[in-house]
């Protein structure tokens, strides 16, 4: 990769679930970035990059939701980071997969998937960093590593150390960490049944870690993780990775 | 269905399947670095390891082993490879001087149930073996002519000798260096260790069908 | 072999109240720790299991000429080789063998593709006796039940079911000692073997170049049923090739690790016919059944590497929703995400559709395929054509439709996000909603759903950084 384009600003990818449910996340994201001295840049016409739809099957409608997000992705320099491995997945492996037959939106894809990272990917991988930001003190947190990044991305280390780099954090171990929670996007609604009974054996573990935070990096598992913890009465609380980077724990989510 | 009809849906399919890259011809057995250092050493953990008794002696010390085996067991019979088929002389003599007998181990087609009636309660078998891999800690044999394959299946115990010299270093090294052992006959098996289930509650229980214990006894090279 | 009742989450449900669910998903864990071990403690694991693949990969891409390779060496060596389309077919050429050769008792050794094809029913219904001879299968058959896991039938069973159903059964007393199951069992099966006329097989693979069959057990009952019968008949899905013993080897030096974490099962069999001239035992006559049964449509489409499937059981050890709903769940002979991709791919989705989303794509499945299929690759090709054949709910289709409109048109898409703000905060109660209506229920049911935002990331980074 030429050194230039780290020196580019970051252009941000931010998912549609943090904008719409997580918008802290997405702030905690923009410290981390700048912290990290980064420039960031927001393409405002980003929507959804498709995988709900092409998740289910419904190929028709991912590909034109990835299109749209290629479009607006294309138009920018830089690198693209997302606060989500499981969409960065989607943007590196499955739009390119969707758009095999088009010459001219599988060039495109192949050159915005060369640039998207998922942020712990972009800090440790490409930035070289141990850790980030101020960190949010002394807390206990777990870390629970989302299928897609962990396996489609091979984010087995890198949140992880950041984590463990952290003055304040202190990391205990999760049980059978890299099982699946059952949140499997609208698997979750599809089969409920199956979603929830995946969740309470990873909340079992969960609280058998005795952490007071559970700690993410895909706001989509943490929602139905932190559903369950709190339909369950539960004390334990769920973070992105980035929020504790960034010391935004009372971080307020509906203001 | 007919082969040919049978064949043409297969070749119809293929033409239109969607597999990954493959290779253009048959890639045959893997021969890596199993970082085994002495054949006899590691075939003897692992097979204890398979809960196999094994004990290495000298050739001349078989019969006497063979016998106290039979003797640990209550056994007076036994069914076992004709002695022309061990892989040292005399075994099968020995054991009728001292004492035990061979049960008979053809079994005609026009009279099997009678003959296999009788293995019901078989106790002691006794076979060679042909090879031994040590990494997985297995025995092959070969059946054929004057080579029961009840021998080593329907007792409760299995006495095999093997030679030491005939042990190689895995599946795969036998599979590549001895291609012909498949049809030298039309049997050919692979054991490794006594007959095991874990079918109730995964609890490890031996003796299923075949042999409850299995004793190997390797006989070292001259 | 199909389970009631008809739906997936049917069957979910009676599992997990009953609590069948639970041994099984015990003994998939530890299934699961000792394929790992046994991976760690094997230096070569991860070349053998690209070598693995290649030979299977390799294999289908040539299957006609290795189908046939191995069906002449099979007639070369004494054998007949028959060839059936479909399960009937495949049954009626047993029935006629069994009549040919007056035959009336048969013993079976643990073969998931006699499953798949009802083989017992038939014999039976032909008024045969037919006696399955692996412990598992024999419990599964004496209890009238169906098998839960591929390689090890009854996990969701106790031994106090197992003692209550052999003091039933075979009038030899109660007992919840495993071992003393097995003597009953051993001592009662032994006699089906020693005086069955026919003994049937299934088969682990193929050798073309030989025409060898491979049967892999550790109880030694397929030895037996291969030995003891006057007739020999193995009945073989028709992916099941291998080109050569070299190529066999590779595949079974992954098969138990991934398995059951053995580094070899107790036996692999290698037969090549019947008896010849001065053997002392075995079959006088050995018959192949080389079965289709869909195999061929599945290998014409996208879903065609799941026929480099070994049957080792690794990916539903692994698979967190097989841990969740046992095998039953799946409805048919293949259960976990191997099933998920096999039933609907061999049977058709209009019955099966359901299976492709039974799954979050989590990918622990090829994480652990000895032969490193991509499962949810097909789950989503699946999928794909489920949703085109009109298989989706039509609330879900419509609604997926919606946002993806709303997400081609950027300024649509903010007032979406601004209007679910709105709506968000009239039913949530401290930032959380414990109801919500229509299908947003199957997410409340039991967990809590976060207030959307007033203020969504768009709104919040135009208030701080202007345009």
């Amino acid at each position: 990769m030429p050194l230039s384009w780290f020196q580019m600003a970051v252009q941000l990818f931010v998912t549609c679930l943090v904008d719409s449910f997580f918008p802290e996340v997405g702030e905690a994201t923009v410290d981390v970035l700048e912290s990290a001295g980064e420039t960031v840049e927001f393409p405002a016409d980003q929507t959804c990059c498709g995988q709900p739809a092409y998740n289910v099957g419904l190929r028709d409608d991912a590909r034109k939701m990835a299109a749209h997000t290629l479009d607006v992705l294309d138009a920018t320099d830089g690198p693209i980071v997302l606060p989500s491995g499981s969409c960065t997945d989607m943007i590196v492996h499955h739009i390119p997969e969707l758009m095999a037959g088009d010459p001219r939106r599988a060039a495109q894809a192949e050159r915005v998937a060369g640039r998207t990272r998922e942020l712990s990917q972009f800090l440790v991988d490409d930035l070289g960093l141990e850790t980030v930001g101020p960190g949010c003190g002394d807390c206990s947190v777990a870390y629970h590593p989302s299928c897609h990044g962990l396996r489609n991305l091979n984010l087995r280390t890198q949140a992880e150390s950041l984590l463990d780099h952290t003055e304040g954090v202190q990391r205990v171990e999760l049980p059978d960490a890299e099982n699946c929670c059952g949140f499997g996007g609208l698997f979750s609604v599809e089969m409920p049944e199956v979603s929830v009974a995946m969740m309470e054996t990873k909340l079992k573990n969960v609280e058998a870690s005795g952490a007071a935070i559970l700690v993410g990096g895909d706001v989509s598992c943490l929602m139905h993780l932190g559903g369950g913890l709190h339909r369950n009465d539960s004390a334990v609380t769920v973070k992105h990775f980035a929020e504790i980077l960034a010391g935004r724990l009372d971080n307020a989510h509906d203001d | 269905m007919e082969r040919k009809e049978f064949l043409g849906r297969v070749r119809q399919a293929m033409s239109t399947a969607d597999l990954p890259l493959r290779s253009e011809v048959a890639p045959g057995a893997l021969l890596g670095d199993l970082r085994i250092d002495n054949l006899l050493d590691r075939f003897v953990e692992r097979a204890t390891d398979v809960n196999c008794a094994v004990k290495v002696i000298e050739a001349t010390d078989a019969l006497d082993h063979v016998i106290s085996i039979m003797r640990e067991y209550g056994a007076d019979e036994y069914l076992g490879w004709a002695d022309s088929q061990m892989p040292i002389p005399g075994i099968g003599a020995g054991l009728i001087a001292n004492g035990f007998s061979p049960r008979p181990f053809e079994v005609p087609s026009e009279d099997r149930l009678h003959h296999q009636s009788a293995y019901y309660d078989l106790v002691v078998g006794v076979t060679g073996a042909d090879g031994g891999l040590a990494e997985s800690g297995s025995m092959v044999l070969i059946h054929g002519v004057n080579r029961s394959r009840m021998a080593s299946l329907i007792p409760e115990v299995h006495v095999a000798l093997l030679p030491a010299s005939m042990i190689v270093e895995s599946l795969s090294h036998w599979a590549a260096s001895r291609p012909e052992s498949l049809t030298a006959s039309v049997n050919l098996v692979v054991i490794t260790g006594p007959s095991r289930t874990g079918d109730i509650e995964m609890h490890l229980t031996q003796g299923v069908h075949g042999p409850r214990h299995v004793h190997v006894l390797v006989l070292k090279d001259r | 072999m199909t389970i009631e009742p008809v739906t997936f989450l049917g069957r979910v449900k009676r599992d997990r109240e009953s609590g069948v669910v639970i041994p099984v998903s015990e003994a998939a864990r530890r299934m699961s720790a000792y394929r790992v071990a046994a991976s760690v403690d094997f230096p070569l694991m991860e070349e053998m299991r690209d070598r693995a693949r290649e030979v299977r990969l390799h294999t289908l891409a040539n299957l006609d000429k290795y189908l046939a390779q191995f069906a002449s060496q099979v007639e070369a060596n004494g054998g007949q080789v028959h060839w059936a389309a479909d399960g009937d077919e495949a049954n009626a050429i047993i029935r006629q063998i069994a009549d040919d050769n007056d035959v009336r008792t048969v013993v079976k050794s643990k073969s998931m593709v006699t499953e798949e094809i009802d083989l017992n029913e038939s014999l039976e219904a032909a008024g045969l006796s037919i006696v399955e001879t692996d412990l598992g299968e024999f419990i599964v058959q004496l209890s009238g039940d169906k098998p839960s896991h591929i390689i090890a039938p009854v996990l969701h069973k106790t031994r106090y079911d197992i003692g209550e159903l052999f003091a039933a059964k075979l009038d030899r007393g109660f007992s919840t000692d495993p071992a003393e199951l097995t003597q009953m069992a051993r001592e009662h099966l032994r006699r089906e073997f020693l005086t069955a006329d026919m003994g049937i097989s299934g088969c682990n693979m193929a050798i073309a170049d030989t025409g060898t069959v491979v049967l892999v057990t550790n109880e030694g009952n397929g030895r037996l049923t291969t030995t003891a019968p006057r007739i020999h008949v193995t009945v073989m899905g028709m992916e099941r090739i291998v080109p050569t013993f070299g190529d066999a080897s590779a595949v079974l030096e992954v098969l138990a690790r991934a398995g059951t974490g053995q580094r070899l099962s107790v036996y692999t069999n290698f037969v090549s016919g019947s008896r010849r001239h001065g053997d002392p035992d075995g079959p006088d006559a050995f018959h192949v059944v080389i079965l289709d049964n869909g195999r061929s449509r599945t290998l014409g489409g996208q879903e065609a590497e799941i026929l480099a499937c070994i049957r080792c059981g690794a990916c539903l050890n692994i698979c967190p929703v097989y841990r969740e709903v046992g095998g039953h769940a799946y409805g048919f002979t293949y259960p976990g995400p191997i099933g998920a991709v096999v039933t609907p791919s061999l049977k058709g989705l209009d019955e099966w559709h359901e299976l492709p989303y039974a799954s979050t794509l989590c990918g622990a499945c090829v994480e652990a395929c000895p032969v490193r299929i991509d499962i949810p690759k097909m789950l989503l090709t699946l999928r794909s054509r489920a949703a085109t054949d009109g298989h989706l709910p039509g609330w879900l289709t419509f609604a997926i439709g919606r946002y993806a409109t709303a997400a081609t048109h950027p300024r649509q898409f903010r007032l979406l996000l601004k209007a679910g703000g709105v709506v968000g905060s009239m039913m949530a109660r401290d930032g959380w909603i414990s109801k919500a209506p229509s299908h947003g229920a199957n997410w409340t049911g039991a967990r809590d759903l976060p207030q959307p935002a007033k203020q969504p990331f768009h709104a919040r980074w135009k208030a701080r950084h202007g345009a």
